[in-house]
């Protein structure tokens, strides 16, 4: 290019991609540290205060949640997840059990649910129908879970129908526990329809951007955890030995 | 036979891009179990892959790891371009990439992380939509990267 004569070209030096790339990552690395923050206050470290405590106690809503365990028991799991959620599939069918042999059966811990509708229409049906289940059979919480892995057992694909009002019926119906007519009342009439949206927005300050997500406190002792995603079983025993 | 350094580079840079776009499927869950113990990373590892074929199936699986490969090329090619020759006119173009980077093996994702849980669900095809189109960005900058205009001065007659 001739002397003197501008090109007409944008042009960028080798110093214009070494201060743009040098601010992108300062700028991830400020947000990684601001989050990187928040999740250590939230997963591991011990809240002293027990107003910090009451104040994690109290952002719950955990009445007319389904519920495993009794009510007195020590440590309280509060699980977030969807019925569409693979991950959540996983912890359900891997882990939970094993909580529920070492810990609920024997009075130590209270899991409650809180399912979202993250994945779309099957969800929220799906959703709903859990806490209409839930009306019916919350004296008999057996009832609830042989219900809920008989109906997670539906799930082939996203959002294919299978959480169709005629599915959930004919399931319902296939039970003895519960009342299919009622359960088809309760569903037209969609009184639990913003529940999942109200537990999304409730989970969200404590740390809930992903499926599945627990948050495991003991009242008594003003402390709590939170734990993301399917994670093995002894995490969540480290988890619970320390809050016991 | 020799294999060129270049080629070693490439792969191991891939391999890299690959595992830390998986960690990215669910960034609380890898942090927490990354910093729960070196026990617990291929554990991590090895759950957010079925993860990402479970809500992606092998489109996924593959996607990502073409994306992981593009980007490694990518950024090989643009630190050629630094480390010698004239000033890449185009080399912002990898930011881009970089941004999407986080984006390309969305579950819950850095999605997620950002906008809560639930935007996800926005997005079609289970994400796939997402992990495509950086793909895409990353080929457009590579065909970019190489095109005649951007590295040969023009001859004004």
């Amino acid at each position: 290019m001739p002397d003197g004569e501008k090109s007409s070209r944008f042009s960028i030096s080798k110093r214009d991609v070494i201060t743009a790339g040098t601010g992108f990552f300062i700028g991830s690395a400020l947000t990684g540290l601001g989050y990187s923050d928040k999740l250590q206050r939230g997963s591991n470290q011990e809240l002293d205060s027990q107003n910090q405590d009451d104040h994690v106690r109290t952002e719950l809503t955990l009445d007319d949640r389904p519920a495993w365990g009794p009510d007195d028991s020590r440590v309280t799991i509060v699980y977030w997840g969807d019925y569409q959620c693979p991950f959540c599939s996983r912890f359900e069918s891997q882990t939970l059990p094993v909580i529920r042999d070492n810990y609920i059966s024997g009075g130590d811990v209270q899991f409650i649910f809180k399912p979202l509708a993250v994945f779309g229409d099957d969800s929220l049906r799906a959703a709903i129908t859990a806490h209409c289940i839930w009306d019916q059979t919350d004296d008999d919480q057996s009832s609830f879970w042989e219900w809920h892995y008989t109906f997670k057992n539906e799930f082939d694909s996203r959002n294919s129908g299978w959480a169709s009002m005629d599915n959930v019926l004919r399931v319902a119906g296939e039970l003895s526990q519960i009342n299919a007519d009622d359960l088809q009342t309760c569903l037209s009439q969609g009184g639990y329809r913003h529940k999942p949206s109200d537990d999304n927005e409730e989970g969200q300050p404590l740390g809930l951007n992903g499926t599945p997500f627990f948050v495991l406190y003991n009242e008594e002792a003003g402390s709590h955890r939170t734990l993301s995603g399917a994670q093995p079983y002894e995490r969540f025993q480290s988890a619970i030995d320390s809050l016991l | 036979m020799e294999i060129p350094s270049r080629a070693v580079s490439t792969i191991l840079s891939s391999i890299a891009v690959f595992i830390g776009t998986v960690y990215l499927t669910f960034p609380t869950y890898s942090y927490e179990m990354l910093a729960a113990g070196i026990g617990y990373w291929v554990t991590a590892f090895v759950s957010l892959v079925n993860l990402l074929l479970d809500s992606g199936g092998v489109i996924a699986l593959f996607v990502t790891l073409l994306y992981a490969f593009l980007t490694a090329v990518l950024f090989h090619v643009v630190y050629a371009r630094l480390n010698g020759s004239s000033s890449p006119k185009n080399a912002v173009a990898v930011v881009p990439g970089v941004l999407v980077a986080g984006c390309a093996s969305c579950g819950a994702g850095l999605l997620g992380l950002f906008a809560g849980v639930g935007v996800v669900s926005s997005f079609p095809f289970a994400g796939n939509g997402i992990r495509i189109f950086a793909v895409v960005v990353l080929l457009l900058a590579l065909a970019y990267e190489g095109h005649p205009t951007t590295t040969v001065c023009r001859i004004q007659n």
